[in-house]
């Protein structure tokens, strides 16, 4: 801290302005812009997660970096990728050789952005940014980002387009702006401004030759809320897929007008999500809140051009009405919702449980778990051709739709050999139907249906497939679920959240 | 769990493969039966399973073969499996003697081989047959492998004699003798002597392994022997039971009241539409075979070994009975089973010597789904055929209930027209009903191509919400086009009905 002091002190001296550091800099439109060693810091991580298979551990903590930018004196936007297991977060200014303790004020996994502030101890000032929302294809951008020396460093690229892509840290897909001819690879919060010094959006991810960068519009949306004080009310997620309506033959089949040219076609709509409600398998997808969407499934957008109509959707807080406009049974039709989103929490199969210890629940040397895409992961490269095909099906076909009741998908993991499952100690990665009767339709009708009382000696537990009755004495099963315990070195028997 | 044909072929792996070993021939006397042992040269031709109206490349390929008695050569279905051509030599002899198959086993990698000129046998003195050889005991493998043009004699001991996996078919299991006498590419199909008498051909060896070959057993061959004596192969036959050796577990024992005395496997679901469907269900457990008593690993003591209990029915020719007790609800019984095919409508076996079917409608064709389709992916097709013909492979024996199904139909290929400009995206699906006709086998087509939907031919797909959808009148008036086009075997369209 006497460092810092020390710093602006001296710099105050010779004479340059020392307000800017600490409010910001501002050019004739308003518009705060970057100032590279007030505005931007150096980010660590350490990340402790737990162990799929084994989810009583955790594995291992590591450290992550990554590069954060100021929007408020103690506040600095970064992506959300290195947050998802963060155990502690601290943070490196120009000024000052010390880490600052940070904590997350508010992380959107389907936007990939997180707001961190700064520990109110620190006295440091950061030099706020605002980003710009334009785009101009071809415009040459600068990377900037501050070392763990604290040292400014820059590489460079063009804006080359805007699209609609795959977001790393959900299963959405989100407005991304690709820079293409980049000198380096960046990819962890680095910031891209123009000449100017006005930011454009924020590098995610990067490839040898491009860097993918969050839109500033999209890092203005996240703020919006994010800087609020109330809790963070995210964004509309699609509650729908859809598929190219560019053959002919079969927009003649829907009955469409010869010369309506436009419209997608609404392959599957899910269980949730903002459309959900309102459309059908089957539909035509004319226009969002009257934006025309053409074959492609793409609108046109004043700055972006040919856009994704998820971007519309998108762009809707929750609980925001927007207009969806649709070709049913030969007719033209108005519809009217709210924005809504589909959780990933809320998927049959989770896509992620970030920060969460996963669930399970062992008896008789039995783990039993909650199936989700880091268990299917488990398989390693090219997991969707290895993983058994069952377990599979639940994730790809049903997660958006699941059948009615069915909450979590249940699977019998693993055995932890013992006397008591002698014989069925091969079993594993199969799906729990019933337990003493009762359909299991997520983790806690396990727990519940084991305490059932009856007058059977044993506990009974079926599969799905052409699997075994696994039958589990109950005679001294708490002692010999304590040995196994012990013998395994588990000291949380289960985890099930509610 | 392990055991019942279906779950052997559930464990699916291809671990049985050609030979790479090169052989250091072991020089013994000149004996007799070396005279009958004969190199067998083909010219191969594999159909092509997406376009089953073309063929592959030729391959040429040689292998060993033997003299038995009735004027006739036994040898390794895999050495003339999808023959074009056959020729015969003898060692020592110039002439060459074309020849034909006369009965072919796949399932248990035997044929039976005719030459067309009488004069060849004139000579040639039939080998006979010995019992099966002691483990440990002595045998001396006689045939044709690579590296030299002469008769090939190395000597070994029986190493182990087990029920496994023939790798021609990748999917049947028999009883087969492990021997670490060198059994290299050529030597298939070659006799292994005892005491002058064979007991077993020569037919795979496990790659990344030292001196481990297989030889096929007398009782297989005489099983063969015995089913072409009607003049046909009919071939090994199965009860279509799946089992689980669970019984080690004593509450199992229990619960399933099977007195403490006994032995068995668990039944848990027979196969759709086979000969034990109706007999014997879920829980029951089989405490004998036959003759055979079972025990909790599924062994019964058969030709003086601890052997898989499908061992007595090995000892069935299709069509025969066998006598099974078991216990169901702690009442013992007994019943009397038909040994049949037996098998789901999707089978693990590799086909070969069959003309694969298909249908072509304006370009669309479709084929049934086997194996030999599925391997057309290449090298790493398990994983790399696409998730529902995957899903169906494994799990086909709980994914179909329909009893009146006989195949999947799979669209195996698009041939490129304008007509079909748009629909490439439904290749390799597994169709579901066409113009709203179930498809139930690959005949179906045709009723079903014959109707339309308002003017179009509406194809939905298993595991597809989306339909796909083609001009019915465009596609009737180019039909003759495209096959034409495409030199596929010309048959008109079914004439349209209502």
């Amino acid at each position: 801290m006497k460092h810092v002091l020390f710093s602006l002190f001296s710099i105050g001296v010779i004479g340059l302005c020392v307000s800017c550091r600490q409010t910001a800099r501002i050019t004739e439109n308003g518009k705060q812009v970057l100032d590279a060693k007030d505005s931007l810091v150096f980010i660590q991580v350490s990340s402790s997660r737990y162990d799929v298979l084994q989810p009583w551990k955790r594995s291992a903590s590591q450290t992550e970096i990554c590069y954060g930018t100021a929007v408020g004196p103690s506040e600095v936007v970064t992506i959300a990728e290195p947050f998802t297991y963060a155990s502690v977060i601290q943070v490196k200014t120009s000024r000052s050789p010390e880490f600052i303790p940070a904590s997350i004020k508010a992380i959107d996994y389907d936007l990939d952005l997180c707001l961190l502030k700064l520990d109110e101890k620190s006295s440091i000032s950061l030099s706020p940014v605002t980003f710009g929302e334009s785009f101009q294809r071809g415009l040459e951008l600068k990377g900037q980002w501050l070392s763990s020396e604290a040292a400014v460093k820059n590489s460079r690229g063009f804006l080359d387009r805007a699209v609609v892509r795959n977001c790393p840290t959900s299963y959405q897909r989100i407005l991304t702006f690709v820079l293409s001819s980049t000198s380096r690879q960046t990819s962890r919060g680095e910031v891209f401004t123009d000449s100017s010094g006005t930011a454009y959006g924020i590098a995610f991810s990067s490839s040898e030759t491009e860097v993918a960068v969050i839109p500033g519009q999209m890092v203005n949306m996240f703020l919006k809320e994010a800087q609020k004080d109330t809790e963070y009310i995210g964004y509309g997620t699609p509650g729908f897929e859809t598929y190219d309506l560019t053959d002919p033959s079969v927009r003649r089949y829907l009955k469409m007008p010869e010369e309506m040219k436009e419209g997608c076609y609404v392959s599957f709509v899910y269980s949730k999500g903002t459309g959900s409600d309102i459309l059908k398998d089957g539909d035509v997808l004319l226009a969002i809140d009257g934006k025309t969407i053409d074959a492609f499934g793409k609108y046109k957008h004043a700055l972006y051009e040919d856009i994704s109509y998820e971007h519309l959707i998108t762009l809707h807080r929750v609980g925001e009405p927007l207009s969806f406009t649709v070709f049913r049974d030969g007719q033209k039709i108005e519809l009217q919702t709210k924005s809504t989103r589909f959780d990933s929490s809320e998927m049959l199969v989770p896509y992620q449980e970030y920060g969460k210890q996963p669930e399970y629940f062992i008896t008789g040397g039995y783990v039993f778990q909650k199936l989700t895409l880091d268990y299917l992961r488990l398989w390693g490269e090219n997991w969707q051709g290895k993983v058994p095909p069952h377990l599979l099906h639940y994730y790809r076909n049903l997660s958006m739709n699941p059948p009615a009741g069915r909450k979590e998908i249940v699977v019998l993991s693993y055995v932890l050999p013992a006397e008591i499952n002698l014989g069925y100690q091969n079993l594993g990665r199969i799906v729990v139907k019933t337990c003493n009767g009762v359909e299991i339709q997520e983790m806690s009708d396990l727990a519940r249906a084991l305490t059932v009382a009856s007058d059977s000696p044993f506990h009974v537990i079926e599969f799905e497939l052409d699997y075994p009755t696994l039958v589990i004495p109950k005679a001294n099963l708490e002692q010999i679920d304590q040995m196994i315990f012990q013998l395994y070195g588990i000291q949380k028997t289960s985890n099930i959240l509610p | 769990m392990k055991e019942s044909e279906m779950n052997a072929m559930r464990r699916m792996t291809a671990f049985l493969v050609g030979l790479s070993l090169f052989t250091v021939p072991v020089f013994s006397q000149q004996n007799t039966y070396e005279k009958s042992v004969v190199q067998i040269t083909i010219v191969q031709q594999d159909f092509d399973y997406v376009n089953p109206w073309k063929k592959t490349q030729m391959s040429r390929g040689s292998g060993s073969g033997f003299v038995i008695a009735g004027r006739r050569i036994l040898t390794n279905a895999h050495n003339v499996s999808n023959y074009r051509y056959i020729e015969v030599q003898k060692q020592n002899v110039a002439k060459r003697y074309p020849a034909r198959v006369e009965f072919v086993g796949h399932d248990c990698d035997l044929a039976v081989l005719t030459v067309y000129d009488p004069s060849f046998y004139e000579d040639m003195i039939p080998l006979e047959f010995g019992p099966l050889p002691a483990v440990n005991s002595t045998v001396q493998t006689c045939g044709f492998p690579l590296g030299g043009r002469t008769v090939s004699i190395t000597e070994g001991v029986v190493s182990r004699i087990e029920t496994g996996i023939y790798s021609h078919t990748q999917a049947d299991s028999h009883l087969l003798i492990q021997t670490d006498a060198a059994i290299n590419p050529g030597n298939s199909g070659g006799p292994v002597l005892q005491d002058g008498k064979v007991v077993g051909v020569a037919f795979q060896g496990l790659q990344m392994a030292e001196n481990i070959g297989f030889m096929i057993p007398t009782p297989v061959i005489e099983h063969f022997l015995k089913d072409i004596e009607d003049g046909k192969y009919d071939g090994f036959g199965s009860l279509g039971i799946l089992t689980f050796e669970g019984l080690h577990n004593p509450w199992l024992k229990q619960y399933l009241k099977v007195p403490d005395d006994r032995q068995g496997v668990v039944i848990l679901d027979t196969v759709l539409n086979s000969t034990a469907s109706g007999i014997l269900q879920k829980n029951d457990v089989l405490t004998k075979i036959g003759d055979f008593d079972i025990d909790n690993d599924g062994m019964i003591r058969i030709y003086g070994l601890m052997l898989d209990m499908s061992e007595a029915v090995e000892q069935k020719q299709i069509g025969e009975t066998i006598d099974v007790v078991f216990y169901r609800d702690g009442v013992e019984q007994k019943a009397t089973i038909k040994v049949d095919y037996n098998e789901p409508v999707l089978t693990f076996r590799r086909q070969f010597d069959v003309q694969p079917k298909y249908k072509c409608f304006a370009g669309l064709t479709f084929v049934s789904l086997n194996r030999n389709y599925l391997e057309s992916w290449g090298r790493n097709w398990i994983t790399d055929i696409p998730f529902y013909l995957r899903y169906l492979f494994y799990e086909v024996q709980n994914l179909n209930d329909d009893p009146l199904r006989k195949e999947y139909v799979v669209l195996s290929d698009i041939l490129p027209d304008e007509l079909t400009t748009y629909v490439g995206g439904f290749v390799h699906q597994p169709l579901e009903t066409v113009n709203g006709l179930p498809i139930k086998e690959l005949d179906d087509l045709d009723k079903a191509f014959a109707k339309d939907v308002n003017g179009f031919w509406v194809l939905r797909f298993l595991g597809n919400p989306t339909p796909m959808v083609i001009d019915a009148v465009k596609a009737r008036q180019k039909h003759l086009e495209i096959l034409e086009k495409y030199d596929v075997p010309v048959s008109p369209l079914p004439e349209p009905t209502l």
